[in-house]
């Protein structure tokens, strides 16, 4: 029998489908028609407690290959990285640039993706039915050169389905950006979907920066798989948004791995940020750090859901996961929920939750010495990110972030 | 001179369940199996009064729309509440005769544990009402309470002398819908103490009840009610223990605290019931709701806990702290051997202003065992200058066990101050190491860093419980060294 949850997944998964390329359909097969079976997340399942989704019911998508001139000048960091652009979730080849040797990219549409099976949800389900591009790529050999990719949404009530795939060969190393930016402050959904292969002896750098239009829902989902000696480092930045979900799940194959996960987010108004963690250990000898931080103004909710997961016989793991929380406004909220989940028992693992506000006496001091209350606030939020932004390798898009964060609030209501 | 019951605590406040043994005083028993006319029966037993009655039968038919949680990180055969007595009661004149039925090896367990029989009867500060298989068998100390208008008695005793009082607090902090466990001991409880602290009356002794599950196939159905009226001060001991069983037996209790203005309690359990064997066979289940309430302002409940027995433990004592200054405090210590599990700790909930909680957990791994932490920490909006500080720490003793920490944060007040830490570790190997260059050998190294490592908890413990709980950890953990 079908349930509440199932008929609602299906109505929405239906209305999706409706607007699907027609030219598309054939290549998915019976993907599109599995798509819907799956349950429309609720706050009553674990995954989805803090993180209430329902008003998506009454939203209607479409998938539009966006025509009109833009200029994406305004969007992108580094005038000299290699740029990838995709709009509305389609490849924009006019728009993007050429690519330095040792990559080689084509647009995900034009290849077959497995279902994804495990941990799968209704976005899970709708991105392996209905993707329309993505980047679909493989680093050769070491790439100098940050790979910028832009996923632009413009247009209103679009609907942005991505999937992407990332191969970092034996031994290579690369840093890629990607920006999920807006045209405009309409309302549309993004569901980006990213795999990552980190092979043995690789480095990876993913820099995510999550600054869509205040009306935007954007589902974000990171599956990354480490093999022997590599080394992988995320740094996810949800700046602007309606509501943003965030999963990441990352294994690690191989013994020796280094694992680094970052995450900052400052929303305010109505805003909802939930980040969703899974650091699975299952071999012996590798290490993971984890810091998560968040600033909530307005009315925001902030959720943080870190899980580090270590297997029967993985021994030796050092793992660490630490999150911390300021909430500003009396409206603000934070559900944080890191866990442990140990099998095995040479290992070192800790983690640490902490909520406060900002630090009057911090606050004084620098007022007494004659900084204005806004500039001094600022001081004390930028201070208090730099934890977190100070693990980008690349300082000029350190400094851009530093700029979009303070374009963001205005600390004089604070 | 001691009377009969003594030598009944004897036997029951320590021991290692090597040697269960089995009390033989003929049981009045229910019927197996669960249906209203169970309850009407209960309830006429215990010549209730008619609102009681309407209360349980309320909790059953709730009970019957819930189902059993399976969220927490435990996996066990499933209860068929069908098959359980629901009351079994001791026919009065009957008691144990003497030390004489004591199983020697069990003496021989008393000494290990350290603790003769001389001496435990020597250990007057404690007025002990036994519970044995739901029917309060002796009360003890009770005209020493009742000069200072203290009320220490069993529940059903309770409901015949002081209803106006029972029907005033019971369910009030647990509700009989609060969740599966609750409704269904709502419904079916037997007996379990009632204990009132009159205004500004400091309690001379530590109030404190055993809990024994004796008669075989029985569920425990303990329903405990302590209210500390303003200005008053309370210390209450719960111990338990129980025989060997071959077939699951299932404990359901609920524990309700009430702490009116100024009020302080203390609650202490140190819980070794059978555990089951080396296999995970037997052993008791052990679902128990405990909650209190900080109803005044600057009242205070503090729970301690020294968790080492039970096959299946699912215990969440939680403190609701209401009243403004009110301060809420939970230390824990958790060990599971072999086949045990345990998905135990706390909930801090905070309404009142400056509010303040700590939560201090320590678990203990060895074995084939799975020892989780679940807590939540809620701070409401308007709880303005609400602090907590949790640590939660394990030690995995064994690479065939499990540690697990799954804590709840939710604030929704800026001003809150909020920390959690956890960690997870193995013992550490040079510790033992210098243990042994020392000449002490590895079980007793690993005894004196294990009590290291819970001292912050057992200091919490009064006296009495701390020696015991020490010799408990050690015993708990024999043969746990891989």
């Amino acid at each position: 029998m079908e349930t509440t949850q199932q008929a609602t997944a299906s109505a929405f998964v239906e209305s999706i489908k409706a607007q699907f390329p027609e030219q598309l359909k054939q290549s998915r097969g019976t993907l599109v028609g599995n798509a819907s079976y799956l349950n429309f997340p609720t706050q009553r399942e674990e995954d989805w407690k803090y993180t209430g989704i329902s008003f998506l019911q009454k939203e209607k998508y479409n998938f539009s290959r966006f025509t009109e001139t833009i200029d994406i000048s305004a969007f992108r960091q580094d005038k000299n990285a290699a740029l990838i652009v995709f709009v509305n979730g389609f490849f924009r080849s006019d728009l993007s640039s050429e690519l330095p040797e040792g990559l080689q990219f084509s647009d995900s549409v034009n290849h077959e993706f497995p279902e994804i099976g495990e941990r799968k949800n209704m976005f899970t389900g709708i991105s392996d039915a209905f993707f329309t591009g993505g980047i679909h790529i493989q680093v050769k050999k070491s790439v100098e050169k940050p790979v910028e990719v832009l996923f632009l949404s413009a247009g209103g009530q679009s609907v942005s389905v991505v999937k992407n795939h990332i191969e970092i060969s034996k031994s290579a190393s690369a840093r890629f950006r990607f920006l999920f930016r807006s045209a405009d402050s309409s309302s549309y959904l993004t569901n980006s979907i990213t795999t990552i292969h980190v092979s043995a002896n690789a480095q990876f750098e993913l820099d995510q920066l999550q600054f869509e239009s205040p009306a935007a829902t954007h589902y974000n989902r990171t599956d990354v798989t480490q093999h022997r000696d590599s080394k992988f480092s995320i740094n996810t930045f949800s700046l602007d948004g309606k509501l943003i979900r965030n999963d990441l799940n990352i294994i690690s194959e191989g013994e020796n791995t280094e694992t680094h996960m970052r995450g900052l987010y400052m929303v305010n108004g109505q805003q909802h940020v939930d980040n969703h963690t899974l650091m699975d250990h299952r071999v012996p000898n590798c290490y993971s750090n984890e810091l998560y931080k968040g600033v909530m103004d307005g009315k925001a909710t902030g959720v943080f859901n870190g899980k580090v997961f270590v297997r029967r016989d993985a021994q030796k793991i050092n793992a660490f996961q630490s999150n911390a929380n300021v909430l500003l406004s009396d409206d603000a909220r934070i559900n944080s929920k890191p866990e442990l989940e140990i099998y095995a028992d040479d290992v070192k693992c800790s983690h640490g939750s902490t909520t406060g506000q900002m630090d009057e006496e911090a606050l004084f001091y620098l007022r007494a010495r004659g900084i204005g209350e806004e500039s001094a606030k600022k001081l004390l939020i930028r201070a208090y990110a730099g934890e977190v932004l100070d693990a980008i390798s690349d300082e000029s898009f350190r400094l851009y972030l530093e700029e979009l964060i303070d374009s963001r609030f205005h600390w004089n209501n604070v | 001179m001691a009377y009969e019951g003594d030598e009944l605590l004897d036997e029951i406040t320590n021991s290692e369940y090597k040697y269960g043994f089995v009390t033989n005083i003929e049981s009045e028993m229910a019927p197996k199996g669960l249906n209203e006319d169970i309850i009407r029966f209960i309830s006429a037993k215990k010549n209730e009064p008619e609102w009681l009655l309407t209360w349980r039968l309320n909790a059953f038919r709730q009970w019957q729309k819930m189902t059993e949680p399976s969220w927490a990180h435990v996996d066990y055969v499933p209860v068929d509440y069908q098959d359980i007595h629901y009351y079994s009661a001791p026919k009065p004149k009957k008691e144990l005769s003497s030390l004489d039925e004591v199983d020697p090896e069990l003496l021989k367990t008393f000494e290990k544990l350290g603790i003769s029989l001389d001496e435990q009867k020597r250990l007057t500060g404690v007025a002990v009402d036994v519970v044995m298989d739901s029917v309060s068998v002796k009360t003890t100390f009770k005209e020493e309470l009742a000069k200072h208008g203290i009320i220490f008695c069993s529940m059903s005793e309770a409901v015949q002398e002081h209803p106006e009082l029972v029907r005033k607090y019971l369910g009030t902090v647990v509700p009989v819908s609060d969740n599966f466990f609750a409704a269904l001991n709502s419904a079916v409880f037997t007996d379990g103490s009632f204990c009132y602290i009159p205004k500004g009356v400091r309690c001379p002794m530590e109030l404190s009840t055993y809990f024994r599950i004796n008669e075989a196939k029985t569920g425990q159905f303990e329903r405990t009610l302590v209210i500390a009226d303003e200005s008053s001060y309370v210390s209450y001991l719960e111990g338990c223990t129980a025989p060997i069983r071959d077939e699951h037996q299932l404990h359901a209790a609920v524990v309700e605290l009430v702490a009116l203005e100024k009020a302080e309690i203390k609650y202490s359990t140190v819980q070794n019931w059978y555990p089951g064997d080396k296999d995970g066979k037997g052993g008791i289940y052990n679902f128990v709701t405990k909650r209190g309430i900080c109803l005044g302002d600057h009242s205070k409940i503090s729970w301690t806990q020294v968790e080492t027995g039970s096959a299946i433990t699912w215990k969440y004592p939680s403190c609701i702290l209401k009243g403004n200054n009110s301060i809420g405090e939970f230390y824990s210590v958790a060990v599971t051997n072999n086949k045990q599990q345990a998905d135990t700790g706390t909930k801090m909930i905070h309404l009142g202003k400056n509010t303040k909680s700590t939560i201090v957990s320590k678990g203990i791994s060895a074995g084939y065992s799975n020892n989780s932490y679940r807590g939540l920490v809620k701070i409401a909006k308007g709880a303005t200058n609400a602090r907590n500080f949790s640590q939660c720490d394990s030690l995995l003793m064994s690479d065939k066990c499990g540690a697990h920490t799954f804590p709840y944060i939710e604030i929704n007040d800026k001003s809150a101050k909020v920390e959690h830490e956890a960690t997870t570790s193995k013992i550490g190997e040079d510790q033992i190491f210098y243990c042994n260059q020392r000449g002490i050998e590895t079980e007793k190294a690993i005894s004196l860093i294990v009590n290291g490592y819970c001292k912050e908890v057992l200091n919490q413990l009064p006296m009495e419980f701390a020696v015991e709980a020490q010799k408990l950890l050690a015993v708990s953990l024999e043969g746990s060294v891989g």
